[in-house]
C-alpha cells in the first residue's frame, strides 16, 4: 500500500511539475473545467439547500402537512375547522404531536411609527414544539398564555423587531398595540425560522386558541403533525382517511366528500420547484459533460505531443497501468485545481442568479457554499478528472513501443486513432450543445409567449393597498361600506390618482383565493343537487371598468346594488360558457349558499393566478352587498404608481389614523413575481447553453487547429501543385462544418427526445417546435464555421517552399 | 543468474509484420546466445532487422515465432504487463537520442526507473546518487536535461539504465547523436561497465566501436550473417 501511495505521490509530483511548465495548456483546461464544475457546484448548492437538506426543524423527516381533499378543490393545506383539528389531534394515533396555525391580520400601532399590518401567524403549543421554536430573547408561549383571562401576548419576528423597534432588547416584557389592544411581547423569534412557506419570516406570532364552539367543515386552520416513530406516510393517510369518513358520517352537512391526507412538510415547502430544479441540474450536467469532452480533447492533443515521453517511461519499465495512472494524475490534478476555481464560479453563478429571481425560491436564504458543497466539488472534480483523463490514458497506455527503436526513438505517435477520437469528441460536443441550446431556446420562447399573453385586464399604473379594516366591535352591517367609501373618497383627491376601486383579493396575489358553493336550479349539471365550488370576488361598482375588464353583456354594478337591493352577480365568460353555452347568461338565476342571485352581466375572463393559466370561471359580487373587512384598494394612477404610494397611505391614515396597511404593491410587481421563476429558469438555462456553445466552438477550433498543424506539409504540397487560397480555406472550414453537421445529426434527435421533459414547463410551445430546432441548427453551423476561421486563415498562410523543405 | 547458461538465448526467432496485404519478414530464424558479462555488438545496413532485434531483446516487442529465453526464462509470449515488469527490472536501455524526460530533473529521471520497479522510497535516493556518481553526473542532479550537453545527457541516460541493476544493457547507437569526443567518453563508460561485469548488447554503425566488443554480429535481411558470408559481403562493398 505504501508503495502504491508513494508511486501515486511520485506521479502527482511529476504531473504537477509538468503542468506548471506548460502553463498555457494547464490554464486552458482549468478554465474549461472550472466553468463546468462551477455551474454544477452552484446548481448542487441550490438543489441541496432547497430540496435535499432536511428542513431545519427537529425530526423534520417525520413532519407532515395535513391536507384536505374535496371533489371540487384539488388539495388544500388550509381550511381545517377548529372542530376537525380538535378531533384529529385527539384521535389520530399515527401522529405523536399535532400543531395548528392560521394567518391573521392585525394592525401594529401606538409606538410612534406608522400603523402597520404585519404578517401574522397564530399558533398553538403543539406547533411551537414541532417547529422547535426558540426565541432570540425572552420566552416561548406557555400553557398559561392559552388560558381564558390570561394577558394577551405576542412574539415578534426579528425583522420587525430590528426595523420598527431598533432591536431594542428592552422590548421584551413591554406592550405593543395590536388592533388597538395591548399585547405583551414575550419573545423575539429569529428570522431563520420561515414557517410555513419557507420564504418570508413571520413578523408577529400570536396565540391561537380553539374556538369555544369548534366548527366542523371549512375553517381557517393549517395543521402540521409529527408522525409517531415507525409510522409510514401510507399508514397515516389511511388513518386520516378513516377519521375523515367518520366525520362525514357524523357531520354530513359539513364534512360530506371531505377527505384528509398528509404529505411531507418538505414536499409542501419545496415540491412546486422540485421538477424544474432537477431539470436545471440535468442541464448543468450536460455543461460538465461538455467541459470534460473539451478537456479530453485538449489532453489528447497534448498526449499526441507527449507520446514519446510516455513511450520512454514504458521502455524503462512503466506498466500500462502505471502510464495510465500518470496520465490520470495529471487530469485529476488539473480537475482539482479547476474545482477550487469552480467554487468561485459557483459563488458568482449564485450571486448572478440572485439578480434574476433566485430569492423567489423557497429556502433561498439557505443557498450558499459550505463544507458539504466543498466536499461535493472535490468529489465531482475527482470524478471529472478521471472521466476526461480516461481516453488519453487508455491511448497512451497502449503505445506501440517498437517505434521507440526507430530513428533514435523519436517517432512514437498515437497514430490516426487519436485524431479520430478527437473528432468524435467534437461531434459529441456539438451534439450536447445542440441539446442544451434547444432546451434553452424552447424555454425562452415559452417565456416570451407567457409575457405576451393578455391577462384580460390593464395592469399598468395600478397600485394595490391591502388592509384589514379596524372594524369596531358591535358595528352595524353597513360599517364596512362606509369605511371603505370614506377611504376611496380621500384617495380620489390625491394628485395623480385617476380612479379608486375595491376588490377582496387582487389578481396575482396568491394569498387571497375565495370560492363558494353554487347551485343552478333545473340545470343538467346540478341534477344530483350537489353544489359546484366556484371562485368569486367581491368588487366595488367601478372595479371592472377601472381594470378595463370588458363588459360583454348586461350591465355593471351600481351604487344601487346595495344590501336593500336584490342580490346580483356578474359572471365571467368562462362561467357562462360552462353553464349556458347556448343561451344568454344575463337574467339567469343561481343559488349561492342560501341566496338566490340574479346574473346581471357577463365580463371577459382574466388570468388572475398566472399568465400561463387559463382564466377560470368567476363570479363577481357587489361589495355593497358583501363587503368584508379584508379588502384591497385598487388605485389607478396617471404616473408611476410608487410615486403616489406615500400620499395614498397618508390619505388612508387621514381618514383612519390607526389603520394598518398590510401590503402596498403594484400589479406590475405582482406580475413580475409570478414570472420570477420562469425568468430564473430561462436565464439559467440560457447561460448554461451559451457556455455549452462556447465550449463546443472551442472544441471545433481545437480540432481544426490541430488538424491544420498536422496537415501543414500536405497543405504546402497542395499549394505547390496549384491549390488556391479559397480552396485551402474551404478544405479546413468544410472539415469543421462536417463535424458540426454530424453533431447536429446526433444532437437533434436527442434534443427531440429530451425536450419532452420540458413539456410541463413550456407554455404555448411544443418540445418539437420546428422554429427553435431550425434556429439552433443554423446557429451551430454558423458557430462551427466561425470557429474554423482562424485555423483556415492559418492554413492559407502556409509557405509551400518552407513546408517542402521539412523533409 | 547462472554462470553456465546464457543470459539471452534466441532460438529460430522470427518477426513478421503485416501491413495491408503485405507480409514483411523483419527477422528470420535468428539463433543467438549471449553469455553473462559479454559485450555484444550488433551491426548491419538499414532495414537489416537491428531495430526489430533490439526491440525484441528489450521486450518492447514480441516475436512472431521461436523462443526467447531471458536468463533461462521463456519471455517471448509474456503479457504486456509482465513484459513491462520484466523490462523494468532486467533491461537497461540507452537510446541514441537519450530520451530523458524534459520535465524532470536529472535525479528524477534516474529515479523514474526505480519507481517503476516499486523500489522503496528510502532506497531510491542513495541508489540514484550512486548511479549518477558512477557516470560522473552527481553534480548536475538538480539540473533539467535542457541544461545539459548531449554527452552529459547520454551519461545521465546510462545512469538511468544502470540504476535498476539490470541483467542486460541494451544500447541503441549510443554515440549516434554525439560528437566524437563525447562519443568516445560514452564508449569508455560502457567499457568500464563491461569490465565491472555488465552484459551489454550495442547496436552501432561505427566499426571501431563494434571491434571493441567481445563479439560482433551482423544482420542482413533479417538474418545473422555467418563469418564467411560476412567477409564476402564486405568484399563486395
Amino acid at each position: 500500500m505504501s508503495g502504491l501511495l508513494s508511486d501515486l505521490w511520485h506521479d502527482l509530483r511529476h504531473a504537477a511539475g509538468s503542468l506548471r511548465r506548460h502553463a498555457g495548456f494547464s490554464a486552458t483546461v482549468i478554465v474549461t473545467l472550472a466553468v463546468g464544475i462551477g455551474v454544477n457546484t452552484a446548481m448542487f448548492s441550490i438543489v441541496d439547500n432547497v430540496l435535499l437538506r432536511p428542513l431545519g426543524y427537529p425530526e423534520s423527516d417525520r413532519l407532515q402537512t395535513l391536507t384536505i381533499r374535496t371533489p371540487q378543490r384539488s388539495v388544500s393545506t388550509y381550511g381545517f375547522g377548529d372542530g376537525e383539528f380538535e378531533a384529529l389531534a385527539r384521535d389520530a394515533k399515527s401522529f405523536e404531536l399535532m400543531g395548528r396555525y392560521d394567518y391573521g391580520g392585525g394592525t401594529l400601532s401606538g409606538d410612534g411609527g406608522p400603523p402597520e399590518e404585519p404578517t401574522s401567524l397564530g399558533i398553538d403549543l403543539g406547533l411551537q414544539e414541532i417547529l422547535g421554536l426558540t426565541p432570540l430573547m425572552g420566552r416561548r408561549f406557555s400553557q398559561d398564555d392559552y388560558t381564558d383571562g390570561a394577558d394577551r401576548v405576542v412574539m415578534l419576528g426579528e425583522e420587525i423587531w430590528r426595523r420598527r423597534y431598533g432591536a431594542d432588547p428592552e422590548l421584551v416584557g413591554r406592550t405593543v398595540l395590536l388592533d388597538e389592544s395591548a399585547h405583551v411581547v414575550v419573545g423575539i423569534v429569529p428570522d431563520v425560522l420561515r414557517f410555513p412557506d419557507e420564504s418570508e419570516p413571520i413578523q408577529v406570532w400570536r396565540v391561537r386558541r380553539l374556538s369555544p364552539t369548534p366548527r366542523m367543515g371549512w375553517g381557517s386552520l393549517g395543521v402540521v403533525g409529527r408522525l409517531a416513530p415507525g409510522v409510514t406516510d401510507e399508514q397515516a393517510d389511511s388513518e386520516l382517511e378513516a377519521l375523515a369518513a367518520g366525520m362525514a358520517t357524523e357531520h354530513p352537512d359539513t364534512n360530506t366528500d371531505r377527505s384528509f391526507a398528509s404529505q411531507s412538510m418538505q414536499e409542501t415547502a419545496v415540491g412546486s420547484v422540485q421538477d424544474t430544479l432537477f431539470l436545471l441540474w440535468g442541464a448543468v450536467g450536460f455543461v460538465l459533460l461538455l467541459a470534460c469532452m473539451n478537456s479530453a480533447n485538449l489532453l489528447l492533443a497534448r498526449a499526441a505531443s507527449k507520446a514519446h515521453e510516455f513511450a520512454v517511461c514504458s521502455a524503462i519499465g512503466a506498466s500500462p497501468r502505471r502510464v495510465m495512472q500518470r496520465v490520470l494524475s495529471e487530469s485529476v490534478l488539473l480537475s482539482l485545481v479547476a474545482g477550487l476555481a469552480g467554487l468561485l464560479v459557483a459563488q458568482w453563478t449564485i450571486e448572478g442568479a440572485a439578480l434574476f429571481g433566485l430569492q423567489g425560491l423557497p429556502r433561498a436564504q439557505e443557498i450558499g457554499l459550505d463544507g458539504r458543497i466543498f466536499g461535493f466539488t472535490v468529489v465531482l472534480a475527482t470524478l471529472a478528472g478521471l472521466a476526461y483523463g480516461l481516453l488519453p490514458a487508455w491511448q497512451l497506455g497502449r503505445l506501440d513501443l517498437s517505434e521507440m527503436m526507430k530513428d533514435g526513438g523519436t517517432r512514437v505517435s498515437m497514430g490516426p486513432v487519436g485524431q479520430k477520437i478527437r473528432s468524435a469528441l467534437t461531434i459529441g460536443e456539438v451534439a450536447v450543445a445542440c441539446v442544451l441550446l434547444i432546451g434553452a431556446g424552447l424555454t425562452i420562447r415559452s417565456s416570451r409567449e407567457i409575457r405576451a399573453t393578455d391577462p384580460g385586464f390593464d395592469h399598468q399604473n395600478m397600485l394595490g393597498l391591502t388592509l384589514w379594516a379596524d372594524r369596531p366591535r358591535g358595528a352595524d352591517a353597513g360599517w364596512n361600506e362606509r369605511f371603505f367609501d370614506g377611504l376611496m373618497e380621500r384617495i380620489s383627491a390625491v394628485p395623480g390618482v385617476e380612479t379608486v376601486s375595491i376588490i377582496n383579493g387582487m389578481p396575482w396575489q396568491s394569498m387571497f383565493d375565495y370560492s363558494t358553493n353554487v347551485v343552478i336550479a333545473d340545470h343538467p349539471s346540478f341534477e344530483s343537487g350537489e353544489p359546484a365550488q366556484t371562485k368569486f370576488r367581491v368588487v366595488s361598482e367601478g372595479y371592472l371598468a377601472d381594470m378595463d375588464i370588458p363588459l360583454l353583456a348586461g350591465r355593471q354594478f351600481t351604487t344601487a346594488d346595495d344590501r336593500d337591493a336584490p342580490a346580483v352577480t356578474i359572471v365571467s365568460e368562462e362561467l357562462a360558457a360552462l353553464y349556458w353555452p347556448d343561451t344568454e347568461p344575463v337574467g339567469q338565476r343561481i343559488q349561492v349558499g342560501e341566496n338566490d342571485v340574479e346574473i346581471i352581466g357577463m365580463v371577459g375572463g382574466i388570468r388572475e393566478r398566472r399568465l400561463d393559466r387559463e382564466p377560470v370561471p368567476m363570479l363577481y359580487f357587489p361589495y355593497r352587498q358583501n363587503a368584508d373587512i379584508a379588502m384591497t384598494l385598487m388605485v389607478r394612477t396617471d404616473r408611476e404608481p410608487t410615486l403616489v404610494e406615500r400620499p395614498v397611505q397618508d390619505a388612508i391614515w387621514a381618514e383612519s389614523p390607526n389603520q394598518g396597511i398590510w401590503r402596498t404593491t403594484t400589479l406590475d410587481s405582482l406580475l413580475a413575481g409570478t414570472l420570477v421563476r420562469e425568468r430564473l429558469y430561462s436565464t439559467l438555462l440560457t447561460a448554461f447553453a451559451l457556455v455549452a456553445v462556447l465550449l463546443a466552438a472551442t472544441g471545433v477550433y481545437g480540432v481544426m487547429s490541430f488538424a491544420v498543424t498536422q496537415r501543414t506539409q500536405e497543405i504546402g504540397i497542395r499549394m505547390a501543385l496549384g491549390a488556391t487560397t479559397p480552396s485551402v480555406c474551404w478544405s479546413v472550414v468544410s472539415g469543421g462544418l462536417r463535424l458540426a453537421a454530424l453533431g447536429l445529426v446526433i444532437g437533434l434527435p436527442i434534443a427531440w427526445l429530451t425536450s419532452r421533459w420540458l413539456t410541463d414547463v413550456l407554455y404555448q410551445v411544443t418540445g418539437l417546435d420546428p422554429v427553435t430546432h431550425a434556429a439552433v441548427a443554423v446557429l451551430m453551423v454558423l458557430v462551427a464555421g466561425a470557429a474554423c476561421f482562424l485555423p483556415a486563415w492559418r492554413a492559407t498562410r502556409v509557405e509551400p517552399a518552407a513546408c517542402l523543405r521539412v523533409d | 543468474m547462472s554462470q553456465d547458461r546464457p543470459i539471452i538465448q534466441l532460438e529460430n526467432l522470427r518477426r513478421v509484420f503485416h501491413a495491408a496485404e503485405v507480409e514483411t519478414h523483419a527477422l528470420s530464424g535468428i539463433q543467438l546466445s549471449v553469455q553473462p558479462g559479454e559485450f555484444l555488438s550488433i551491426s548491419g545496413p538499414s532495414g537489416s532487422g537491428k531495430t526489430t532485434l533490439l526491440s525484441i531483446l528489450g521486450l518492447l516487442d514480441a516475436p512472431s515465432s521461436g523462443r526467447y529465453l531471458l536468463d533461462g526464462r521463456e519471455v517471448g509470449e509474456l503479457r504486456p504487463i509482465d513484459r513491462a515488469r520484466l523490462r523494468g527490472s532486467q533491461i537497461g536501455f540507452i537510446f541514441q537520442s537519450f530520451n530523458l524526460i524534459g520535465d524532470l530533473t536529472v535525479e528524477d529521471n534516474v529515479e523514474l526507473a526505480l519507481s517503476y520497479q516499486s523500489v522503496p522510497v528510502d532506497e531510491r535516493r542513495p541508489r540514484v546518487k550512486a548511479a549518477l556518481e558512477r557516470v560522473g553526473m552527481a553534480h548536475r542532479a538538480r539540473h533539467f536535461p535542457s541544461q545539459l550537453s548531449g554527452g552529459q545527457q547520454q551519461r545521465v541516460a546510462v545512469a538511468r539504465a544502470i540504476v535498476g541493476k539490470p541483467l542486460v544493457l541494451l544500447a541503441d547507437e549510443p554515440t549516434g547523436n554525439l560528437d566524437s569526443a563525447n562519443g568516445e567518453a560514452v564508449i569508455e563508460l560502457l567499457k568500464e561497465l563491461h569490465a565491472e561485469g555488465a552484459t551489454i548488447c550495442m547496436v552501432t554503425h561505427n566499426p571501431e566501436y563494434a571491434e571493441m566488443a567481445d563479439r560482433d554480429i551482423q544482420l542482413f535481411d533479417g538474418r545473422i550473417v555467418d563469418e564467411s558470408r560476412r567477409q564476402a559481403l564486405e568484399a563486395v562493398r
